[in-house]
């Protein structure tokens, strides 16, 4: 009996690499699949997981050819805990897949002078996408041409963060620009003031009506919205979540 | 016979290091409980979505570079013989150094891709100097990294110059420095100094010299995938250590000091190691500093030293070279992009 549940877990040691090959095909596969992979990476960037996943087949059919002369496959622990660690971002995908980076996560890649001053030049020399109507502006394409719009009525979409250093009234609209993935992701933000809905929380997708102003605080240029009408929107889906550069 | 390169390097592990094996094989046990119990407790929390969401873009796109140079190892170690690399590198150490330390312009890889690359060409007894500064220069010194850091700074050629020149300076001396320090014995990893044809594949040596094209493919896509499943385990630990950081530590923490120069350059040097970008974003990054108090040789310090030295790249720097290697390896880059930078900031800027 022993002996036979050894032999299975050879058996199945032998096996992993191809099941790690094809657990990550699949991923890549359903990442691609409705571009689910908008969610984690610009979407430029989808020849890379085609590429991923070509490559990973060549893997699969390479170990099946050399399937039958193994005599020497390793069948130790070293093989499972390997396999192991290659398929955790697989559980992490499948877990994390859904949420996205909100409150924490601007708050970890704010600079305090970094939220309030000039934007970036190299924003206005690149094009963008965002998942806006096409009477909306993106946080991006505002902050990009902030004199464009200075003094105009505006929509534009994004999430709450209700600094308290800020007046009741006021709070930050906020969303997450993508440049490759998003552990690069850079925070864009600018300030709404007046008509806050009671009760709006962090991390509440939100519409701002209004007029955009860049308002001298500090002696520093801050972009700022006053609001004639806060509405809250669903949750956009994951891969509609983030701007790209 | 044809034996393929999936499996059996382990098992030809010495006696000696049993016992760092046994080390490895806990730490990495308790890598994936801390890991899946992060999952099981704290699934809900904003924490785990800034950690999970970091740590998986992480994977997904360092994932295919790496494939990337793991496929290009795989088809080194099988067409480029060790007469066709002494041939090719210059026979001086200093100047085999020096070239290696530029070779990205003519093999742009990124840092991820770096690695399984360099580990072939170490297997293949290309001197170890000229390996490490091939890893470190290679990911900066490469017309990919020149153009989006033009991009990235509206074409203000000064900057990318500046990167190029001092990734270069600094790849070359690191790699010149380590020669001095060390032989490849000392240095590598039994697995990686050892020779091939005895640790790695069993007769491969001697098969490859006769083997046809089509032979020869299947055992590059066989080496290819081995070093995918061992290095690729150190991305993803790497990845994890990333994700945590970008969680953990508020970028708010360094603002107080990041106005002035001798500090801040040490603050980017820091969030260059926590933060792990690719090389070709990275620039993007450091940009959005540009109007902030945060001087330029703080901004290059950043892109010069994240692509050479980052948590994930620390990690799969155990994959090539020993412990104590890679502790020399990170302090003469760190001490030396420092000093550079503080050089540049004195006297150029």
């Amino acid at each position: 009996m022993n002996s036979r549940v050894t032999n299975l877990f050879s058996v199945i040691a032998v096996c992993l690499p191809g099941v790690v090959y094809i657990s990550w095909i699949n991923a890549y596969y359903w990442l691609l699949e409705g571009q689910k992979y908008e969610a984690f990476m610009q979407p430029r960037l989808w020849p890379l997981l085609v590429f991923a996943m070509l490559l990973l087949i060549v893997f699969v059919a390479a170990f099946i050819s050399q399937f039958s002369s193994k005599p020497h496959a390793q069948t130790g622990s070293e093989v499972w805990i390997r396999s192991a660690i290659l398929l955790l971002p697989l559980l992490f995908l499948w877990s994390i897949y859904g949420q996205s980076l909100g409150t924490h996560a601007y708050l970890n890649k704010t600079l305090p002078f970094a939220d309030t001053a000039a934007v970036p030049d190299f924003l206005s020399s690149r094009s963008t996408t965002g998942s806006v109507a096409d009477n909306e502006l993106t946080l991006l394409r505002l902050l990009k041409q902030p004199e464009m719009f200075d003094g105009q009525d505006v929509m534009v979409e994004g999430m709450v963060y209700r600094d308290p250093r800020l007046p009741e009234d006021t709070f930050r609209l906020f969303r997450f620009a993508v440049i490759c993935c998003a552990a690069d992701a850079l925070p864009l933000s600018m300030r709404v003031e007046g008509s806050v809905l009671e009760g709006l929380s962090n991390d509440t997708w939100v519409r701002v009506a209004g007029r955009f102003k860049m308002k001298m605080v500090a002696g520093r240029q801050i972009p700022s919205i006053a609001a004639s009408a806060v509405r809250q929107i669903p949750v956009p889906p994951p891969e509609k979540r983030y701007l790209f550069f | 016979m044809n034996r393929p390169a999936f499996n059996s390097v382990y098992s030809n592990q010495g006696h000696n290091h049993q016992k760092s094996g046994r080390n490895s094989r806990i730490a990495q046990i308790l890598f994936l409980l801390t890991a899946v119990s992060l999952i099981a407790l704290y699934r809900n929390r904003p924490q785990f979505s800034t950690l999970g969401i970091t740590f998986v873009s992480i994977v997904l796109e360092a994932f295919p570079f790496m494939l990337f140079g793991a496929m290009m190892g795989g088809f080194v170690e099988v067409f480029v013989s060790k007469e066709k690399i002494s041939r090719w590198l210059p026979k001086q150490r200093v100047w085999s150094v020096c070239v290696a330390a530029g070779l990205g312009v003519v093999f742009p890889v990124c840092e991820c891709a770096i690695v399984p690359v360099v580990r072939r060409l170490l297997k293949k007894k290309v001197p170890l100097g000229a390996a490490v500064a091939f890893l470190l220069g290679g990911p900066i010194v490469n017309p990919l990294v020149a153009a989006s850091t033009a991009v990235a700074y509206y074409f203000d050629w000064s900057v990318v110059v500046y990167r190029l020149v001092f990734g270069y300076l600094i790849a070359a001396a690191v790699g010149l420095c380590v020669t001095v320090f060390f032989t490849e014995k000392k240095a590598l990893r039994p697995d990686t100094a050892g020779d091939d044809s005895a640790l790695y594949d069993g007769d491969f040596q001697e098969s490859s010299q006769s083997a046809d094209l089509k032979t020869k493919l299947v055992q590059a896509v066989g080496h290819a995938a081995h070093d995918f499943l061992d290095i690729g385990r150190f991305l993803v630990v790497g990845a994890f250590v990333a994700g945590l950081a970008q969680t953990l530590v508020p970028r708010q923490a360094f603002a107080v000091v990041l106005s002035v120069p001798f500090l801040s350059i040490l603050i980017m040097m820091g969030l260059a190691i926590a933060l792990n970008l690719c090389s070709e974003a990275d620039a993007f990054v450091a940009a959005s500093f540009r109007f902030t108090p945060v001087p330029l040789s703080a901004q290059l310090a950043f892109m010069v030293l994240g692509p050479m030295l980052d948590i994930k790249l620390l990690i799969m720097y155990l994959s090539v070279f020993r412990k104590r290697t890679i502790l020399v390896l990170a302090g003469l880059t760190v001490s030396m992009v420092y000093l550079s930078m503080l050089m540049m900031e004195v006297i150029v800027l």
